[in-house]
């Protein structure tokens, strides 16, 4: 009995040590599954969250008959130019408008048109030289105007920060919204569902 | 095929390739044995004096491609590792802004965010700071509330300098929220130089920015609120901020003095169309408004946490300092009158010096490590130019026009808007650690979680800044 005890006593100082070296041991890059919780988290929006975001718009409006069933796919613009960032989170909105714009445009799979209006610069360009003459009008012809938009998508991220300055504790809630104009009418079509999140965490007391 | 087919035919197909792999090629990819022993054994000697590093021949390579005045700033980063990263970093970005390198100041601001927003829980360098056998000191350095703000602050004026109003909001937005870190409910969210910096950010993104712009001018009625085709935002720190001092019988409070010997009180901004620039465009004088002064910032805070558990270390440690002398004296007093036999009273004089030498071993310190090249006053004022301009500052006393050389303008217009913005005193104050205590900082070098941790974080640095 008392040698099984020292045997098992043996054991766990064995694997204590090895847990500790393992924690105070840095590692190589891992792969990580972008969809879960990550290794290092905070308060802000995730790639996970960027994901769900973008997961559910894809979902929510191609479930609407009235945008993607209509006899001519409506065309959209999807980018950052009116995805305003009012949080105090820094991030890169190129991020969220460009996930959303690829997995919209995959998933849609021809029913919604998307238009660039961040190329436009070269778009003109290249239209000025086919009308001069200076290159030929390539394999697809040449349209009368560059192409006209039906929607675009907007979308605001704001937060609510606070903190308790008794426990230490700081919460912040994030809230991203996503709402389609009708570049036309300027009627708003169509709103998401607000996607919130909130986290708090608790920093060291001798930091507070 | 059996995986142990493959990995022998895998094996096979990597001898093959590795043997028809140039020489040449194999002698570059493979360092000289010679230069590899050498270095091996220069290193054995190195690590008595410096440990597990950064070593010499590393510090120089680092340092090497920097900047000629920001070398030595670099070079505190390096040496400095995680516990001092974010004091040097805000002091790096700050020389970088004044000497106009905007990649160095955006990465070290970068880098010293992330560090401000990591939370610690569990980190063994805070439990220390905690404990009674060790100074404040030995925690990592991420500021006080005005210090994190004031890094956010000018991270903040980086992305307007680049046109990228929404993520300079964010930034303003967070450096109002670490000033929230106040005991008292009325001091909250008086930094009234952010809440106008977050409206006027609002205004360049397309946004009103009216609520931020009269919060601001609520704390501080001087100031006045953009006008609707106002597009320039102008900027001037004056003096310097305030001074970290220890304080208390056993050194426990951390107090802030006013720095003196800065006479500017207010600026003025020369703004001179350049050629090329719309007719009707005049030179113009702008005198700017107090937004904020960041010693008051400071000394209006409250109470830190830590004054708490610094307190009462103090309190044990001076109750057992009393207890000690106390006991000595009995001690001495008991042997004087022992006659024949003093060993009872030595026995308590020595428990006395015993208690006293505890006593010594109680660490109680209060961390002064503080960002010594912040301004005092900021100010603030925003005009309308329709064309390009140059910007000129100058300076006034109270008793008139006071003959200082402001710091080379920041000047940028990336987007719809312009910023310009300069210092009454450089931010080149020298590059060591301000208020750090050299024995502390050996003391922590050399524990075996910071010499990892370090590591890391010069692999991070070379990542972040090359070299």
């Amino acid at each position: 009995m008392k040698q099984w005890l020292v045997g098992v006593a043996a054991l766990q100082l064995v694997l204590g040590s090895a847990a500790l070296a393992q924690s105070k041991n840095g590692h190589g890059a891992v792969d990580l599954d972008p969809t879960a919780r990550g290794n290092v988290t905070g308060t802000g929006i995730e790639m996970r969250d960027i994901i769900r975001m973008s997961d559910s718009l894809v979902r929510d409006l191609l479930q609407r008959p009235d945008f993607v069933n209509s006899p001519k796919p409506p065309r959209i613009v999807v980018d950052s130019s009116r995805l305003v960032n009012k949080s105090s989170q820094r991030l890169d909105t190129d991020m969220i408008s460009d996930n959303l714009r690829a997995s919209l445009m995959r998933a849609a799979a021809g029913r919604i048109r998307f238009i660039s209006r961040e190329a436009m610069e070269d778009v003109a360009q290249e239209r000025e030289l086919k009308r001069q003459g200076q290159v030929d009008v390539a394999t697809r012809g040449m349209a009368k105007a560059v192409a006209g938009l039906d929607f675009k998508l907007t979308g605001r991220i704001t937060s609510l920060d606070s903190r308790n300055n008794t426990t230490g504790e700081q919460q912040r809630a994030m809230q991203v919204v996503f709402e389609l104009i009708d570049l036309e009418t300027s009627e708003s079509v169509y709103i998401s569902e607000p996607f919130i999140i909130q986290r708090g965490q608790r920093d060291d007391v001798v930091y507070r | 095929m059996t995986i142990r087919g493959w990995a022998g035919a895998s094996l096979l197909a990597l001898a093959c390739a590795v043997s028809q792999f140039p020489a040449a090629a194999q002698d570059a990819a493979q360092p000289d044995p010679a230069a590899v022993k050498a270095r091996e054994q220069q290193v054995r000697q190195w690590k008595q004096t410096y440990g597990e590093g950064p070593y010499p021949d590393e510090i120089a390579a680092f340092v090497a491609p920097r900047p000629e005045p920001l070398k030595p700033y670099y070079q505190a980063l390096l040496t400095g590792g995680e516990r001092n990263a974010v004091l040097n970093l805000s002091r790096l970005g700050l020389a970088a802004m004044e000497l106009q390198q905007w990649a160095d100041a955006e990465r070290a601001y970068d880098m010293a965010l992330l560090r401000i927003e990591t939370v610690y829980s569990k980190d063994p360098r805070a439990e220390a700071a905690r404990s009674l056998w060790h100074k404040e000191s030995n925690k990592d350095w991420k500021g006080e509330a005005y210090e994190r703000a004031m890094a956010y602050y000018y991270r903040g004026l980086l992305y307007l300098r680049k046109g990228d109003y929404n993520n300079a909001h964010a930034s303003f937005k967070e450096a109002e929220f670490q000033d929230t870190v106040s005991e008292t409910e009325n001091l909250q969210s008086d930094f009234a130089l952010l809440n106008y910096l977050v409206g006027w950010s609002s205004q360049c993104a397309g946004d009103k920015g009216v609520e931020d712009i009269d919060r601001a001018i609520k704390t501080q009625p001087e100031l006045t609120p953009p006008g609707p085709t106002d597009n320039v935002l102008l900027i001037a720190e004056l003096g310097h901020g305030p001074i970290k001092r220890r304080d208390g019988q056993q050194k426990e409070k951390m107090v802030f003095g006013e720095a003196t010997g800065f006479p500017e009180s207010g600026a003025v901004f020369s703004l001179v169309p350049t050629s090329g620039g719309p007719k009707a465009m005049i030179p113009r004088a702008v005198p700017l408004h107090l937004a904020s002064s960041v010693y008051y910032q400071a000394t209006t805070r409250g109470g830190r946490k830590m004054d708490g558990i610094l307190n009462g270390k103090a309190s044990f440690k001076s109750t057992t300092e009393s207890l000690a002398s106390g006991t000595t004296a009995v001690g001495l007093q008991m042997m004087n009158q022992s006659g024949s036999d003093p060993t009872g009273g030595m026995v308590v004089a020595l428990a006395g010096l015993g208690m006293s030498l505890f006593a010594s071993a109680m660490k109680t310190d209060a961390d002064i490590r503080q960002w010594d090249s912040l301004p005092d006053k900021v100010l603030i004022s925003t005009t309308s130019m329709n064309g390009p301009f140059t910007a000129s500052a100058s300076f006034t006393a109270a008793d008139g026009p006071t003959p200082l050389t402001p710091t080379p303008v920041m000047q940028g217009a990336s987007g719809k808007c312009a910023i310009v913005w300069t210092r009454s005193r450089s931010a080149l104050l020298g590059a060591d650690t301000p208020g750090d205590d050299p024995k502390v900082r050996a003391a922590v070098a050399r524990k075996k979680d910071v010499v990892v941790k370090d590591k890391k974080f010069r692999a991070d640095l070379a990542m972040v800044f090359g070299g």
